[in-house]
């Protein structure tokens, strides 16, 4: 760096920056690649992700809506029934 | 009665007061002032409100089987008893006022399970007054 600043050295340092400035335009290239790789690994994991969670769920869909059948109706009723103690009044008893 | 206290007969479940157990008179009705009494099967109390006696709740025509749903949640909301404008109210120790707060939907399941156990054919004594006690 010192010869750098001479005169007689010119050629060399131009030299030097030269490869200074291919060392920094690797670097930077060598960054912006592996940044390049980080986001594209990151949208590929997060769309594998994705496609799972969506094949799940196209698989075993949702489809209560909160209304009963008869049939879940009557298996309610039983548990209130059975829970709010009808039976401690109108339940016959020997 | 047993000796862990009375216990569920399974043959007439939830059909209310037994209409042919006639009740005791109280021989000393000063006791009311001070004291709610039981049957010995808690199917029947007596009050201030004079003698209540449980509904049967089975769907014999002497219980549910000729009412509608909607009947049943107006009884239950309102305390109506038939659930028809006009009837009496239902008397303790019925805690309607408990009851009226339940959804339309479970109040829909529990009249639905009701017309699904066995009917019983009990037609429940009316109220006593207390004049009548």
């Amino acid at each position: 760096m010192y010869l750098c600043g001479q005169g007689f050295f010119v050629l060399p340092c131009i030299g030097y920056s030269r490869r200074f400035d291919r060392k920094t335009q690797f670097f930077t290239l060598a960054i912006t690649i592996m940044k390049t790789v980080s986001i594209v690994a990151t949208v590929l994991l997060l769309g594998f992700l994705l496609g799972s969670y969506t094949k799940k769920g196209a698989t075993t869909p949702i489809t209560y809506t909160g209304k009963l059948t008869p049939a879940m109706k009557v298996e309610r009723g039983k548990y209130l029934v059975n829970a709010i103690g009808c039976d401690d009044c109108h339940s016959q008893k020997s | 009665m047993t000796e862990r206290g009375p216990e569920i007969d399974p043959n007439r479940r939830l059909s209310g007061h037994p209409a042919e157990q006639p009740l005791a008179p109280i021989a000393d009705k000063s006791v009311l002032k001070d004291y709610a009494l039981f049957s010995m099967g808690l199917t029947s109390t007596t009050g201030p409100w004079g003698t209540s006696f449980a509904a049967n709740l089975t769907p014999d025509d002497t219980g549910l089987g000729n009412w509608t749903e909607a009947q049943f949640i107006k009884a239950i909301r309102e305390g109506k008893s038939k659930g028809m404008d006009g009837a009496r109210p239902l008397l303790p120790p019925m805690p309607w006022v408990v009851y009226k707060n339940l959804s339309h939907e479970d109040l829909s399941s529990i009249f639905a399970y009701l017309q699904t156990i066995a009917p019983v054919k009990n037609a429940v004594p009316n109220p006593v007054p207390p004049s009548a006690l």
